[in-house]
């Protein structure tokens, strides 16, 4: 079974000979200054080069064990090509946004359409992406996505996008729709150049910010709306929301998903409880994984591939300094069984 | 008289609650008008409703949109109440100094730490999301800060922190330093020399403040040794 074969085996809930091991990149990033250092493929470089990108990341899916290909190294690439100002960071620090295109929500007008084949750095995934996928065709390349509302929030102060839930909820509407149908696109061309899955990664749409009526209101139903068509197109989507979702329970049992991908201090068994029709992927702590033992990386992996989760994953994004042998304790757990 | 003005910082406080600003601007006026102290105006009708708020927020019945919300109605009343208030006194405020470390562009935390601590009567220099750590540096020794406030939401520029509170102390520093954040752990805070860890929002204050245990200035709005201050220098009334 390919390592391609055994994720999407274990999304769908076919039979599988053990669980998989992931960490799909965005969002949740997959790389390592070792690995960086060893390629000569390093940050902040790295960002603006499809050649590079691929390169790191097989790095990192050989040394490291994690059975993905997992690009881009951050989450900002739809918000600069939709006019955001982007730092590229440093050799540990990941991009991020510096200058917000709109001042305000009801300026959403204003925002141009993407086009995902010349805006920004989006052809530049779009490259890799096909890079990856025509060189490594048993491993799964996921597509990344950053959610409607997380977008909006590299787009608008969210302080002031926050405020404007409650004031303004026509206009927040308006620019969430304009945003999930831009993002749809994206999506679109992610899978026409390659991706096998796609993972959404909604930071700042978590539970604890918002509360499950908003949640509910500015969240769920544009999240369904780009899982809708990534389904139609065949690929089958993980969604993974970061915080304690403890108060969001009931809206994500309507999120429509194959698997939900959660933080660290998220208490699976609760989750598996709460939610029983979704696949869990997570949620060993990155803290962990950069500062602990490596013993304890493997007792922590086992014990959640005994509770059942369906994919181990880190619970965040890797920080660049975890050291490789910490991330292979978990990988390693996975492949023991 | 006096159920009135008791009516009066009640529907303040309420206000704020109600996340308001009209309201809060209005009775605001009523205060002026019915020459109420505005200090006892803020103290047990605004700063009051957002104690509210924040136990409203601990009990997950408020999350953070509200809370930005009751802060704008907060900050409307206080706006309305300012011109009569009698000059800043020569009370020692802490200083504080809070910002989100280089890399991370998120601030919806700090945000509220924020307002949190200025509502509990810190001084509060705000530097912002994504700030280089020399910024810290200069400003908590410029100012003389008493803390200094970093947070992060994401793994991996909690490792900046670490540099700001080694900087801090080459530099001579001697600054209190408060972490919080998304992965942020109480082992990690220790491990990387931070005085104080807030989990969240909700705690952040009782930690700011227990920072300063020892010392005897008045920290908040509401100690009556501030109060007993305010009132010696005459009031407005």
């Amino acid at each position: 079974m390919t390592e391609k074969e055994r994720l999407l085996k274990a999304l769908r809930g076919e039979s599988i000979d053990r669980t998989p091991v992931i960490c799909p990149g965005g969002m949740m990033t997959t790389a390592n200054r070792e690995i960086m250092i060893q390629t000569n493929c390093r940050w902040p470089a790295v960002h603006r080069d499809a050649k590079k990108m691929a390169a790191l990341s097989i790095a990192m899916h050989e040394e490291t064990g994690i059975e993905n290909l997992g690009i881009p190294f951050c989450m900002t690439v739809e918000a600069e090509a939709f006019g955001g100002e982007v730092e590229d960071g440093d050799e540990i620090t990941t991009p991020s946004i510096v200058n917000y295109p709109l001042k305000s929500v009801e300026h959403w007008r204003d925002l141009k359409e993407l086009n995902p084949y010349k805006d920004g750095r989006l052809p530049t995934i779009l490259e890799c992406i096909g890079i990856l996928s025509q060189k490594m065709p048993d491993v799964p390349v996921p597509g990344n996505l950053v959610g409607p509302l997380s977008l909006a929030t590299s787009l608008i102060d969210a302080t002031i996008l926050f405020k404007v839930l409650r004031r303004e909820p026509e206009n927040v509407h308006g620019l969430l729709r304009f945003l999930t149908d831009n993002s749809i696109r994206y999506g679109e061309a992610l899978i026409n150049s390659g991706a096998d899955l796609i993972v959404i990664s909604d930071p700042s749409a978590t539970g604890e910010i918002l509360g499950p009526e908003l949640f509910e209101e500015f969240v769920l139903h544009y999240l369904n709306m780009m899982i809708c068509r990534m389904h139609m197109l065949g690929k089958p989507v993980i969604v993974h929301i970061c915080g304690n979702v403890s108060s969001i329970y009931k809206p994500l049992n309507e999120l429509d998903s194959e698997c939900i991908s959660v933080d660290s201090v998220v208490n699976m068994k609760e989750v598996r409880h709460a939610i029983p029709g979704k696949k869990l992927m997570g949620n060993v702590s990155t803290l962990l994984l950069q500062n602990g033992r490596e013993n304890n990386v493997r007792k922590v992996s086992k014990t959640l591939l005994n509770f059942g989760v369906d994919i181990l994953a880190p619970a965040c994004g890797l920080s660049a300094k975890t050291p490789v042998r910490h991330i292979k304790a978990m990988t390693e757990a996975a492949k023991s069984v | 008289m006096q159920a009135d003005k008791q009516d009066i910082l009640n529907r303040l406080a309420q206000a704020v609650i109600n996340m308001d600003i009209t309201r809060a601007n209005e009775i605001a006026a009523e205060v002026i008008r019915c020459k109420i102290d505005p200090y006892e105006a803020i103290m047990d009708g605004l700063a009051k409703g957002m104690d509210k708020v924040n136990e409203l927020f601990e009990n997950e019945e408020y999350f953070v949109p509200e809370i930005l919300l009751c802060a704008d109605a907060m900050y409307a009343g206080i706006e309305v109440l300012r011109p009569y208030l009698p000059k800043e006194g020569t009370w020692n405020k802490k200083k504080v100094v809070i910002g989100v470390v280089k890399g991370d562009t998120h601030d919806i935390g700090k945000n509220l730490v924020k307002i949190m601590l200025d509502n509990a009567g810190f001084e509060m220099h705000d530097l912002g999301r994504n700030v280089p750590y020399a910024k810290f540096i200069d400003t908590a020794g410029e100012l003389k800060a008493d803390l200094v406030c970093l947070s992060t939401l994401m793994t991996t520029t909690m490792d900046g922190m670490q540099v700001v509170i080694e900087d801090l102390k080459k530099a001579g520093i001697t600054s209190s330093v408060m972490v919080g954040g998304g992965p942020i752990s109480p082992g990690f805070a220790k491990n990387i020399g931070a005085d104080g860890y807030a989990k969240n929002v909700a705690v952040a204050v009782k930690v700011a403040k227990s920072l300063f245990q020892d010392v005897h200035l008045p920290l908040t709005f509401k100690t009556p040794e501030f109060v007993s201050v305010r009132k010696n220098r005459g009031g407005v009334r």
